[in-house]
């Protein structure tokens, strides 16, 4: 008598079981949007990329001295972190803003904002950092010669560590409520970052960061191409063409 | 009850069997804290209780905080087995690049199962060998390493890849301006640096004022590989990843203290067929910018030569090796003040930067002055940068970091004039090249 009660009730347990798995992965996925095509935004990823590989029973043969081969999986992490995809840039702002008027975008302040990692958006006023411009004027130039693949790569690398560095610096600010907004064309959760002494402070330091990597010339040129950026007028709506 | 009875027997006994783990440590990198480093190992190896270690490595004896490879064998304080420790230093970038990139990028280290490379060394209280003993097997072993010092922050590297701990920094590295034996320039300005290394050459008179100085000076250093070449590109504003145009010397005498043939470094660090005193290693690969002047020297010891000559008069070749002409040369480069203090020695000359010049180190030679100290610790002088003592990722507990804490923490008693202790500075900078500011505002 006994068995078949078990059986029944392990059955709805294990069911339960996948129901919940599959409700939690597909909440995931809608908390976790495509990246799109916009100055501004960016993941804000919850892991690393390249964080650790494992156990951290990497020791060396003592008699040999070789080098395990689950270490050799860094060289792997690496090439992923190679064919890692930054946000895209090249969206100007004229048509970003275009595409805002179009569709204004519904935001709302969310105290309960949830746990899962939100696609971050820069807030208009927000001054991009110099490597941003550098990356937006080399898309905008595709006939440029082209940059050795460390340099792109490093290039790539400051945005995608901007962006982390931000999720970090949002994720320590517990008295701010975050202020979150649907995309108006997929409908997913944004949260967009707003200027303050926390993001300031992060966006100067990959300035100087940009400074070293590539000189004062282009720093000084991008430093002022952003600030211009972030104080150029909002078009007024008659000035915005219409479809 | 007597399985679990048997369970608990086999687990207790377990935990209490004591763990006698050997443990081999690999470290690789900058040549900056080389000495640093291996005074503290040594000291290290010498508190143990019952110190019982060989060493041995490639310098004369006495001399093994010099050595480019080091092997230390025995107990270790702190380690319940044996320590092995292998030491090999290439380069900063090179030493970042080792640790995130195995195997392709795996040191060699001498080969510790050889036994031939402990030849001499006693059982009980320790022993040195060195490459002047007969028979001295020096077998390498490739590995990736554990430990990587660098100049320069991994940031500044293509190699941005994570690494432990949260702060990697075991000091501070000084460097200065410099050049050669009987060169008139005395101070070198950011602009200075900039217009010298866009070009490869600048007037003398633009760093003399002297209208006059009608003859040349110029651009050396090393090639990108090097964590030195990074914190001056940095710091001067020139940018890291930005190439530049320099000069090798390929030919000196060392009878008359003279450079004799110098070059723009050639693509590939070698022309077609080489010419004398060339080197492949000197081309620049870390940017995938192996470009004519862009190349450098693989290392601060064939630099150190150069500075310290004379160059009266000097035929200068372009990249394919065509004679320009033969003039006089004064050479200028930005070195650690360690390295400078060897060139000093040899006749080269210490430069100010940016107006301030460490002066009583020319003086000495032995440790940094109070008034040096201060225009360092201060921010007058920025010509310094942090040397950040890195782990693998993958090691965040066990003997490995313990051996990794151990070195570090010794470190800062045993700096002579490598640099100076994060501790005594009142000034930071976030970034490589970046803005000094006080830590007390």
């Amino acid at each position: 008598m006994k068995t078949p009660v078990l059986i029944v009730f392990g059955s709805i347990l294990l069911c339960g079981t996948i129901a919940w798995v599959l409700l939690v992965s597909a909440r995931l996925d809608e908390a976790a949007p495509p990246e799109r095509s916009n100055l501004r935004t960016g993941r804000a990823p919850g892991n690393h990329p390249l964080s650790d590989p494992g156990p951290s029973e990497n020791l060396k043969n003592p008699a040999s001295g070789a080098t395990p081969d689950h270490v050799a999986s860094l060289k792997e992490n690496r090439k992923s972190m190679d064919n890692m995809t930054p946000p895209q840039i090249g969206a100007s702002r004229p048509a970003r803003r275009e595409g805002k008027q179009k569709q204004p975008t519904n935001q709302v302040v969310r105290p309960d904002a949830p746990a899962a990692p939100l696609a971050i958006r820069l807030a208009d006023d927000f001054r991009l950092p110099a490597s941003f411009m550098a990356m937006a004027a080399r898309q905008s130039k595709p006939e440029a010669t082209p940059v050795p693949m460390p340099v792109a790569t490093v290039s790539e690398q400051l945005i995608t560590e901007f962006y982390q560095s931000i999720a970090r610096e949002l994720s320590t600010e517990e008295n701010s409520e975050p202020v979150v907004e649907t995309d108006p064309v997929t409908g997913d959760l944004t949260q967009v970052v707003q200027p303050n002494q926390g993001s300031e402070r992060i966006t100067k330091q990959f300035d100087e960061r940009y400074r070293a990597m590539f000189g004062d010339t282009a720093y000084s040129y991008h430093l002022i191409r952003s600030a211009i950026e972030k104080t150029l007028p909002l078009p007024s709506p008659s000035s915005v063409p219409q479809d | 009850m007597k399985n679990k009875a048997l369970i608990f027997g086999v687990t207790a006994a377990t935990l209490i069997t004591p763990a006698f783990a050997d443990v081999i440590v690999d470290i690789t990198g900058a040549t900056a804290f080389r000495a640093a480093c291996l005074t503290s190992i040594k000291a290290s190896f010498d508190a143990a209780p019952s110190a019982s270690y060989q060493f041995a490595h490639n310098k004369a004896e006495g001399d093994v905080i010099n050595s480019d490879n080091s092997l230390w064998v025995g107990k270790f304080p702190g380690i319940t087995g044996t320590t092995t420790i292998r030491c090999t230093f290439n380069g900063s970038v090179q030493g970042i690049r080792a640790l995130v990139d195995s195997p392709a990028q795996n040191p060699s280290f001498y080969d510790n199962t050889n036994a031939g490379n402990l030849i001499t060394a006693a059982s009980s209280t320790g022993g040195e060998t060195h490459k002047d003993t007969a028979n001295f097997a020096k077998a390498f072993v490739t590995a990736q390493a554990e430990i990587a010092f660098s100049d320069v922050a991994a940031s500044s590297t293509p190699f941005s890849a994570p690494l432990q701990p949260a702060d990697p920094a075991a000091g501070v590295v000084v460097f200065t301006m410099l050049t050669n034996q009987g060169s008139s320039v005395a101070n070198v300005t950011t602009q200075n640096f900039r217009a010298l290394f866009g070009l490869g050459k600048a007037p003398l008179s633009q760093f003399t004022g002297d209208p006059a100085n009608s003859t040349f000076v110029y651009a050396v250093g090393r090639n990108d590989g090097s964590g030195t070449r990074t914190a001056y590109l940095a710091e001067t504003g020139f940018g890291i990843a930005n190439p530049v145009v320099q000069y090798i010397v390929n030919e000196g005498n060392a009878g008359t203290d003279e450079n004799t043939v110098m070059q723009v470094a050639p693509v590939g660090g070698v022309n077609v067929p080489a010419l004398n005193g060339q080197d492949s290693r000197n081309k620049s690969t870390v940017w995938g910018q192996d470009q004519a002047g862009n190349g450098g020297y693989n290392s601060g010891s064939g630099l150190v030569t150069a500075m310290g000559r004379k160059g009266t008069s000097v035929q200068i070749l372009d990249e394919d090796g065509g004679t320009i002409g033969t003039n006089r040369a004064d050479l200028v480069t930005w070195i650690s003040l360690n390295d400078a203090i060897t060139a000093r020695d040899a006749g080269a000359v210490f430069c100010a930067y940016n107006g301030y010049k460490l002066n009583d180190v020319a003086v000495s030679g032995t440790t940094m002055s109070a008034a040096d100290l201060g225009k360092v610790t201060h921010g007058a002088y920025t010509a310094w940068s942090y040397q950040q003592m890195y782990r693998r990722n993958d090691l965040t507990s066990g003997d490995v970091v313990s051996v990794y804490n151990t070195i570090k923490a010794a470190i800062q008693g045993n700096l002579a004039t490598a640099g100076v202790p994060v501790t005594s500075m009142a000034v930071s900078r976030d970034v490589d090249g970046g803005v000094v500011g006080s830590t007390s505002l």
